[in-house]
């Protein structure tokens, strides 16, 4: 390997216009034809420090080095122009157009006189390289999240990029699809390509990368070479506070008095509005006192199961039984107002953005507010938000602003705090940490357990395998709309769990 | 520099005091704004907008009894079109429903010469017609704005057709007969009616279950869907409640104000449905922000019919800056973008 | 009866010009994920000023250029409210439209001291004719163009690299604009091309058909020609058989009343009215129908903010 940097970026700054720092003079170097990983939590600056790089954002201060030249980026095109391409988290294809018309739409950037002919030799060529293959006449959105990422990468390749950034990657790839990323990601630094690997997750850090910049809060930690330091350090460099280590389930708690089942899903499907079966026949108990989690890459069944026990979703076949009442007609309210309750990945969706607190408290337990006129007594419910800040520790300047001016570890303790106030005998919950800082999450993780201790029960739906070992009492993982095993964590090594998330 | 969020300034009533000006300002300056266009425009037609403009503003506000009777309509053509478009849902269809509101009640007072029996028959009417204009689009996915518009060409028409057929005048056959002096009402009644439906309207919008799903249906669909709300019955319901004010509206026309009658062209009745759109966009779509905006563009109405008879120049001059109004308004809270630019967050 | 059906098409080809220019523009408009209502103002201001140049300039083509213009300027106009000043598309629209209604009625007042109607034009677009039996059949030369420009827009949307590029705005602006699509330049090019055929079909009610202006001279046809958009499922090819069949309930509205009397004796007056509300019907129904497969651009009429 080279020891010549390809890309310098030094002192870079980057203050957003309404006050928030985002960089604080990072300096990063990459060498040419090395795989470098950027580790970083979620809000550390890594991906704005890539979007610096790649043109999207200017910095606001700091300089730029491209094979020892200065430049200056006005859009992502002057980048692409000096052999930079980025893979997007969510991919920038365009779902209803065909794999030929995206590519062609992309090189057409590069090369106005294109023709839609020349695309397929192109194609064909950088596709042996990395050793993909596929009809240019697919649909993009009829293909599986791992082939969508390829023709991205392709795409990148066909625009001349030697140097690709690539955005968690994995997040949305099962196990086995990671393993084909990472093949083809060894294959293209064998073909002399320089790779920028962002992620927050250590073991592919350790497995993949050559070199890795650890970054925290806007600034880099530290630059190590990734053979000489443990997966621990790693961690440790990343969340920056000593006394913090992993625990997995650490947590006591009483044995369970008697074992009684809250929930029981009995062969349930469910068909999404393309007519597509998304849940297959799913078989679920969850009992008392207990955390089931269910774990399985995003968009295999998990939104639409949830869905179809809160009552927003539509069975096709099966029944759910609640506490022993069947509950398979009854609508979102009925459910809700017995004892269930669903929070959901998405915080826009369990929150109206632009309403206030108050008005976002009794969105799901609006009944409890009104009088038999249906007129709501909004100084309750002042009254009891107000009880609910306290205790959760919401951070808001008033409880007229609209949620959208919270931060996103607020909102969620927002849904929370109200999801909890209904006092839920089950409580759905779905990806809860997601893009949260690390306070948050364990604040959030820890009311996860209390709950559970309180004898009601949990559905915990995460893609974040360490949350789900840190929570569960008991593991189901769904592949493709059905249930592939159930059990306990403890006789389900990971391993075991990567290979039935990945089947 | 860093967020200042306007929950720091100043004592309570302070920030109240702020919050309120900032409502106001915003439509004042589109306002302002699309006079100012429409000065030009003036110009350019060889209009003094210096006369027009004084001779409107003068002139306009200065029989404030007439004004506040010249209102009713309006408020109830504001609710018309802001209680749907709480809910997400756009009723340009005011007009229509305001026809038929009108043509119903004065069919109804023919039969029962009783005021409350006809103003409750053209808001049932009014609001039968909006709600055929929300079931088609949550039922069968029809596009609101077009069947909004298409009916209120039919109900010009048939209202037409059913006046000049049915119900002409023998000594005036252009026009209806008028209503039966039993049903007529006392024109400062109107304006208690509308003021009375809006204070209801209100109350039911930020008090009450009903009205507070409707405001989540129209800030965020999915936000419904996973509260459980039935978003198709809200989205009739709410647009019931606007054709109903609309018929109202439409109702208070023939009953309140002389000669008591419908014409074949609708003259009474032509564009108050319409200005009902700029008039809750004016208001905020708030209830009592569009008593104060109906009341303000009476005036200016009341100015443009004064600047016809004095000027010459056709009163479709407050159209034009209801139009541009409209437009300015769309674009989203502008100043409070501008002042997010700068850090501060209302 | 087969008379009947020649002249009524003849006659329909003549009102779905209009209908067509305006649906051809918005879907191009849309396609590119913005959504203009305001094709009624337009048809409205471009139809009073092409009048007025022709009155000046004696040259109804110069008319016709003129009411382009004025459409592609409005477009252009809307194109900077929805896609600068990300506002609500329809909001623009609506106060656009109502703009436009107070503005030509102002113009016209002020001109000709007409409240009502414009004076007759001498001399309008040519026009072939061919006689057919007792009657003369008139076609309009620009309505065969407006078709043209259907299949035109057509291939420019499907076959070209402009075509997919503004296609690719609609359907996902943020996709778009990472593959090296400028969004905000395409969607003011299609809302400005788009407002362009709707200010030509708003010249053709006045330069080339009527010959002179009306209050509200329109009448709804913006709006028909939105719901042909929906008709034609965003396809310029199936916007012409639309607009033909929305173009022939127009025609039905004046001419069958003239065939009843004509044959039965019956002298409609004031019960005329009844049978102007055929075109309405018919696009509410029509739109019923069809409403279950349309397929949207995705991102219509969502103001795409760059960061």
């Amino acid at each position: 390997m080279s020891r010549r940097p390809i890309i310098q970026m030094i002192g870079i700054e980057k203050i957003y216009p309404d006050g928030q720092y985002a960089l604080r003079g990072v300096d990063f170097e990459v060498f040419e034809g090395e795989i470098h990983g950027i580790l970083g939590e979620n809000g550390a600056g890594k991906t704005t420090l890539m979007r610096i790089l790649y043109g999207e954002i200017r910095p606001t201060r700091g300089r730029i080095f491209v094979r020892g030249r200065e430049v200056r980026f006005s859009g992502p095109w002057d980048a692409i122009r000096e052999g930079i391409g980025m893979v997007y988290q969510h991919f920038s294809l365009i779902p209803s157009f065909t794999v030929r018309e995206n590519l062609y739409l992309s090189m057409l950037s590069m090369n106005k006189k294109i023709r839609r002919e020349d695309i397929d030799e192109i194609a064909r060529e950088y596709g042996e390289m990395i050793g993909f293959k596929i009809s240019l006449d697919e649909v993009v959105e009829d293909l599986p999240i791992g082939v969508q990422q390829k023709i991205e990468i392709l795409k990148t390749l066909m625009r001349g990029a030697r140097i690709l950034i690539l955005d968690e990657p994995t997040s949305v790839l099962s196990p086995l699809e990671t393993v084909e990323l990472f093949k083809i990601l060894r294959r293209l630094k064998e073909s002399g390509y320089t790779i920028i690997y962002i992620t927050h997750k250590l073991r592919e850090i350790k497995g993949l990368t050559d070199r890795v910049t650890i970054m925290r809060r806007g600034r880099v930690v530290s630059v190590v070479e990734t053979d000489k330091v443990s997966e621990e350090e790693l961690a440790k460099m990343m969340i920056g506070s000593e006394e913090f280590v992993f625990k997995r389930s650490e947590v006591k708690r009483k044995e369970k008095t008697e074992k009684r089942r809250i929930l029981e899903i009995r062969g349930v499907s469910v068909v999404d509005d393309k007519g597509v079966e998304k849940v297959r026949e799913v078989y679920l108990e969850i009992f008392n006192g207990e955390i089931l989690g269910l774990a399985g890459v995003q968009g295999n069944g998990q939104k639409e199961l949830a869905e179809a026990i809160a009552g927003i979703k539509k069975v096709s076949r099966g029944r759910i039984f609640f506490n022993g009442l069947d509950i398979t007609d009854l609508d979102v309210r009925e459910r809700y107002r017995l004892g269930i309750s669903y929070v959901p990945d998405s915080r826009g969706e369990a929150l109206i953005y632009n309403m206030n607190l108050v008005e976002n408290f009794i969105l799901t337990s609006l009944e409890r507010y009104m009088n038999s006129l249906k007129i709501i007594d909004w100084r309750r419910v002042r009254k009891d938000l107000l009880k609910a800040v306290e205790r959760f520790d919401i951070k808001t300047r008033s409880l007229d602003l609209d949620v959208r001016f919270l931060s996103g570890g607020n909102q969620q303790k927002l849904i929370i705090a109200r999801e909890f106030s209904r006092d839920p005998k089950l409580l759905i919950v779905s990806e809860p940490t997601h893009g949260l800082d690390i306070m948050s999450t364990i604040y959030v993780r820890d009311l996860l357990r209390k709950f559970r201790d309180s004898g009601r029960g949990v559905l915990l739906i995460s893609s974040d395998l360490d949350e789900i070992y840190e929570l569960s009492d008991r593991i189901a993982v769904i592949n493709r709309g059905r249930i592939v095993i159930t059990g306990d964590p403890k006789e389900l090594p990971p391993e075991k769990i990567g290979y039935y998330i990945g089947i | 520099m860093r967020k200042i969020f306007l929950e720091e300034a100043g004592s309570l009533y302070q920030r109240r005091a702020l919050r309120y000006l900032l409502i106001f300002l915003e439509p004042m300056t589109a306002f302002a704004i699309a006079t100012l266009i429409n000065a030009f425009i003036l110009y350019l037609l060889r209009y003094d907008p210096l006369e027009v403009y004084s001779v409107m503003f003068l002139t306009g506000y200065s029989d404030i009894h007439y004004l506040f009777i010249k209102s009713s309509p309006y408020i109830a053509t504001g609710l018309a079109f802001s209680t749907p478009f709480l809910a997400g849902i756009f009723n340009i269809g005011g007009e229509g429903q305001l026809y038929v509101g009108a043509l119903t009640a004065l069919l109804a007072s023919y039969v029962s010469r009783n005021f409350l029996i006809s103003i409750l028959t053209g808001s049932i009417a009014g609001a039968l017609l909006s709600g055929l204009i929300a079931f088609l689009r949550v039922y069968r996915n029809v596009n609101e704005v077009v069947t909004a518009i298409m009916l209120n060409w039919i109900m010009y028409y048939i209202t037409s057709y059913i006046i000049t057929v049915y119900i002409y005048d023998p000594f005036a056959p252009y026009q209806s007969r008028p209503v039966p002096r039993e049903a007529v009402i006392n024109p400062d009644l109107m304006f208690i009616i509308s003021v009375f439906t809006a204070l209801i309207i209100y109350i039911v919008l930020f008090y009450t279950s009903i009205g507070y799903m409707m405001r989540v249906v129209g800030r965020s669909f999915r936000s419904a869907v996973y509260s459980g709300i039935n978003i198709k019955r809200i989205m009739i319901l709410s647009m019931m409640i606007g054709g109903g004010s609309a018929g109202l509206g439409g109702a208070l026309i023939p009953l309140g104000t002389s000669p008591h009658v419908l014409d074949n062209t609708m003259s009474a009745l032509y564009g108050v449905g319409f200005m009902g759109i700029g008039i809750g966009l004016l208001g905020r779509n708030n209830p009592i922000g569009i008593i104060i905006a109906s009341i303000f563009i009476s005036g200016l109405i009341i100015g443009g019919q004064n600047v016809e008879r004095i000027i010459g120049a056709p009163p479709e001059v407050v159209d034009v800056i209801i139009g541009i109004t409209i437009v300015m308004l769309a674009i989203p809270y502008i100043l409070r973008n501008i002042l997010a630019k700068r850090g501060v967050y209302i | 009866m087969i008379s009947d059906i020649i002249v009524v098409s003849s006659l329909a080809l003549t009102s779905m010009t209009p209908i067509l220019l305006g649906s051809v523009g918005e879907i191009f408009t849309e396609k590119s994920g913005v959504v203009n209502i305001g094709i009624e103002g337009i048809f409205l201001l471009s139809a009073l000023i092409s009048l007025i140049i022709t009155f000046v300039t004696e040259d109804p083509y110069l008319g016709l250029f003129t009411g382009f213009l004025i459409g592609a300027f409005a477009g252009f106009i809307h194109a900077v409210f929805a896609v600068y000043l990300k506002s609500d598309q329809i909001i623009v629209g609506v106060g656009f439209n109502m703009l436009a209604y107070g503005a030509t009625v102002l113009m016209m007042v002020s001109i000709w001291q007409a409240h009502g109607a414009s004076p007759t034009l001498p001399t309008k677009t040519y026009v072939i004719s061919i006689p057919l039996g007792r009657d003369v059949i008139t076609i309009h030369p620009l309505s065969i163009m407006a078709i043209g420009l259907a299949i035109l827009f057509w291939w420019i949307l499907e076959k070209t690299s402009l075509g997919l590029k503004i296609r690719a705005c609609g359907e996902d602006p943020k996709s778009a604009e990472a593959s090296g699509v400028n969004v905000y330049l395409m969607r003011i090019i299609a809302t400005t091309v788009g407002g362009g055929l709707a200010g030509l079909g708003g010249a053709f009610l006045t330069v080339s058909w009527i010959g002179q202006f009306t209050r509200n001279i329109s009448a709804g046809r913006g709006f028909i020609a939105l719901a042909n958009v929906a008709f034609s499922n965003w396809n310029p090819l199936t916007a012409i058989l639309g607009a033909l069949i929305f173009g022939i309930f127009d025609v039905l509205a004046l001419y069958v009343p003239i065939k009843l009397s004509s044959l039965y004796g019956i002298v409609f007056t004031t019960q005329n009215n009844l049978f102007l509300t055929i075109p309405y019907l018919a696009t509410i129904i029509i739109v019923m129908i069809i409403s279950r497969r349309i397929k949207m651009p995705r991102s219509l009429g969502t103001p795409y903010i760059k960061e």
